[in-house]
């Protein structure tokens, strides 16, 4: 049973289509964690039309920008929406809605984060829009969950943070609760939505029934932490902020290297790793030093174990040099990677993961792939994120059958907008 | 035994899953799956995952049926026991494969593994077979033989690096070196891209009949969302990550308050008008230097004192509710005891039972997803080691009694 909306790409014939071939989605998403989600769509091989008006553009407004105009030259944008069409439809109009209808009847997927009750507001709920495409899978992301008290509040990521309790336990030793970085509860909220949209999927493929997902963001980075949950829960205790110790292993931390601000991670947790460890320092004879013979001692003797221990990683050229030493000899070790050594890293390179981009006004930019890696099925052919509006004919004349006449009348009237 | 009565929305219902996984990430990545109706048989040695001796422990005594770790990442699912010393053993496994729509291990190769075939022959003997492996680095690529722990991913994965993060940072980096949370982010994530891996290469196998190998590394997995970081490096070629931002709207910070920390998102004039409502419209707020965002972030220094001098007199969840009942996205960092307890959390009943017998109190995170308004159920039954090996080769294999 193929149910999929979108016309296949040409020229595919005899060859294997990509997974979400002719798979359609209508993306309201904005910021950061729903057009993620649509962009792994699109790598996928999905039809991907971001919905987006000139009444307001959030996605499109983060600094840094790459020229004029700003819409169409923002790196985080650029980053979040490729291999999606963009088509401007202004929401706050009825045939703008109107419109949106007429592709939610020929879409697989609607996905949205909107705050609670917007989609209500702009007639574009789930049980409307069933109505017009029984079997459409819906899906609705929002910072604390569409129920309960907290419904209608509304954070950015650094709320999501600290409201799911990942603040907590992050943190030096002894010190206050601090952010975790990469801004993860957009992204990572986002491998949970597209895990739900392609489980959908498959559910509609087998039943022909549709759905409407929803989540919440504070309750995806809370997966991230039932260790820490159930030590409250269950034991009454709050878990510490350990700098980068652990509770057991040792030794466990990032040491400073030569350069600036530069460090590299060693993690041992057996005792053999802790005697290959003493042999890469060149001192065997702390593998027998009382203070360090087994983990407990050593975590009891940590401040001298990791001063001696810096002291080898201070010494060492580089951090590829140590960490190629420590590798070698079976310790856990590696740099504590900038964003600048990610996309040099000649192991992310070999393997395809670092892409450059090719931006109609952005030039070239360096970016990141999928993380994922099929034997059988194409591997996604990157495309640059549209400029606003550039895909406003496809929709409009090739999806929709409107007349050239029509669109103009629709684009003097700002219903495309 | 299922926490969380719902909707009978479990797509995967029928697939039959081997997991040849240790600690998180694959037995995550499979647990997901059970969540979504798969019959999961977790395979283990006799020894037993390596997370059945982390903590925490119902009454902090270590014993395999009593970590919470291990239940959250395990529920659900029937655990047999196949030692990979024993040639029957390892028949009985692969027997179990080929009855299986998808196995998930973290090998980084399977020739190594137990299973002793290598990932290409076994697909070829079973075509419509998935495959789906999560490792550090993935099993192609200069550094796949290295090894790394959560730390050592984090690191490489370019997280640490970038922690404190936005709207954070570190004030002084040489004090305040990269950092891990105490959280084992790149096995949850690492996993979490293996379940989406394993449903790309279920629907795709819909259209072709043909089985798949899926790899995802957690290197790959965590840098695949440093997206604000590469916005920045690949935009304007700096590298931000733990450091403060250079130009940036105010206030957008990260501030301490009267008991607690909080973050503080005003930057937009009408938020930014609204806390200034709270705050009883202080004198100075009619400052031209203050007048927009981006006056207000070129003019930070002035501004932080005075807000600061008014923030460090309000309690957290106090100024919580007052901002957002104007709509301002002001949140505290809960403590763990809080963000569990909240009216919120109460309302929403994400957290369930740990399912470890005798835990009256302890709870996890349940299940994500709401379908058609209601939570989807969760399995909380954690299985005891080896506790379904006769019922599953009997089910699966139609062996009676086991020879070992």
């Amino acid at each position: 049973m193929s149910r999929r909306t979108a016309a296949p790409s040409r020229g595919s014939a005899g060859t294997t289509p990509k997974p979400l071939e002719g798979i359609r989605v209508v993306d309201f998403g904005g910021f950061v964690a729903v057009p993620l989600s649509g962009q792994w769509l699109a790598f996928l091989g999905a039809e991907v039309l971001l919905i987006e008006s000139r009444v307001s553009l959030p996605s499109r407004g983060f600094a840094p920008f790459a020229g004029e105009p700003y819409y169409n030259a923002s790196g985080a944008f650029n980053n979040l929406n490729r291999n999606k069409r963009s088509c401007t439809i202004n929401l706050r109009t009825e045939e703008g809605r109107g419109l949106v209808k007429s592709l939610v009847a020929v879409a697989d997927v609607v996905q949205e984060n909107f705050s609670p009750g917007t989609m209500e507001k702009l007639g574009l709920d789930y049980h409307t829009l069933r109505r017009i495409k029984p079997d459409i899978i819906m899906l609705s992301l929002s910072a604390c969950g569409s129920t309960g008290p907290w419904r209608h509040h509304s954070a950015l990521h650094s709320g999501v943070m600290g409201l799911s309790g990942v603040t907590a336990v992050t943190g030096y030793e002894g010190g206050h609760p601090r952010m975790l970085g990469a801004m993860l509860p957009d992204p990572i909220s986002a491998m949970y939505s597209l895990f739900a949209i392609l489980q959908a999927l498959y559910h509609r493929q087998r039943t022909g029934q549709g759905q409407h997902i929803e989540l919440a963001m504070t309750e995806a980075l809370q997966t991230l932490l039932p260790d820490a949950i159930a030590q409250y829960t269950m034991l009454g205790r709050e878990p510490e902020r350990m700098g980068n110790r652990h509770p057991w292993k040792c030794p466990h931390n990032i040491y400073r290297t030569q350069g600036q601000d530069s460090w590299i991670a060693i993690a041992v947790s057996t005792d053999e790793e802790w005697q290959a460890l003493c042999r890469v320092l060149d001192r065997p004879e702390l593998a027998h030093d009382p203070r360090f013979a087994n983990m407990e001692t050593r975590r009891a003797n940590v401040e001298a174990l990791d001063a001696v221990i810096t002291q080898w990683t201070r010494g060492r050229e580089s951090q590829e040099e140590a960490t190629r030493l420590l590798q070698a000899a079976g310790v856990p070790a590696g740099p504590a990677n900038t964003v600048k050594d990610v996309v040099t890293d000649e192991h992310l390179t070999a393997r395809g993961f670092v892409v450059e981009d090719d931006h109609p006004q952005a030039g070239r930019r360096t970016m990141v792939g999928v993380p994922w890696r099929f034997k059988g099925l194409p591997q996604p052919a990157y495309r640059h994120a549209p400029l606003l509006g550039q895909d406003n004919d496809y929709v409009l004349l090739d999806i929709l059958g409107l007349s050239r006449q029509e669109v103009q009348r629709l684009t003097e009237a700002q219903v495309l907008y | 035994m299922r926490a969380q009565k719902g909707s009978s929305h479990f797509p995967l219902r029928g697939l039959r899953v081997v997991e040849l996984g240790d600690f998180i990430a694959a037995p995550y990545c499979a647990r997901l799956l059970a969540d979504a109706g798969a019959d999961v048989v977790k395979v283990e040695h006799p020894g037993g995952d390596s997370a059945r001796r982390e903590g925490p422990f119902l009454d902090d005594h270590p014993a395999p049926d009593k970590s919470a770790l291990f239940a959250f990442a395990n529920r659900g699912k029937r655990s047999i026991v196949l030692d990979p010393a024993s040639k029957g053993d390892r028949d009985v496994l692969l027997r179990l494969v080929g009855q299986a729509d998808v196995l998930v291990h973290d090998f980084s190769s399977l020739a190594e593994s137990p299973v002793r075939v290598d990932g290409e022959r076994l697909r070829s003997r079973y075509p419509s077979l998935i495959v789906t492996s999560i490792t550090p680095f993935g099993e192609s690529g200069p550094h796949s033989q290295y090894k790394a722990d959560d730390l050592v991913s984090v690191c490489m994965g370019g997280v640490a690096w970038a922690t404190p993060g936005f709207p954070d940072y570190a004030a002084d980096p040489e004090q305040e070196p990269p950092l891990r949370s105490n959280a084992y982010i790149s096995e949850f994530i690492g996993g979490g891209m293996g379940a989406v891996g394993t449903m790309v290469a279920l629907l795709a196998r819909e259209m072709t009949g043909q089985g798949e190998s899926v790899e995802v590394s957690k290197q790959e997995a965590l840098a695949c969302m440093l997206f604000w970081d590469l916005a920045h490096y690949g935009y304007g070629g700096e590298v931000v990550g733990r450091h403060p931002v250079g130009t940036r709207l105010a206030p957008n910070h990260y501030l301490p308050c009267a008991d607690g920390w909080m973050a503080v998102v005003a930057f937009l004039e009408h938020h930014w008008h609204s806390l200034l409502g709270l705050m009883d419209s202080p004198s100075w707020a009619q400052d031209p230097r203050f007048a927009t965002g981006v006056e207000r972030g070129a003019n930070w220094h002035e501004l932080e004192p005075l807000l600061l001098s008014w923030l460090l007199n309000q309690p957290a969840m106090q100024l919580f509710g007052r901002a957002q009942s104007v709509g301002i996205p002001i949140a505290p960092a809960l403590s763990i005891a809080t963000a569990c307890e909240n009216e919120q959390a109460q309302a929403r009943q994400y957290l369930v039972p740990t399912g470890i017998p005798g835990d009256a109190h302890g709870r996890l995170p349940g299940n994500l997803y709401f379908i058609n308004g209601r939570r989807r159920s969760t399995s909380v039954a954690v299985p005891r080691l080896g506790q379904h090996t006769r019922q599953v080769l009997k089910e699966w294999l139609g062996v009676k009694g086991r020879e070992s």
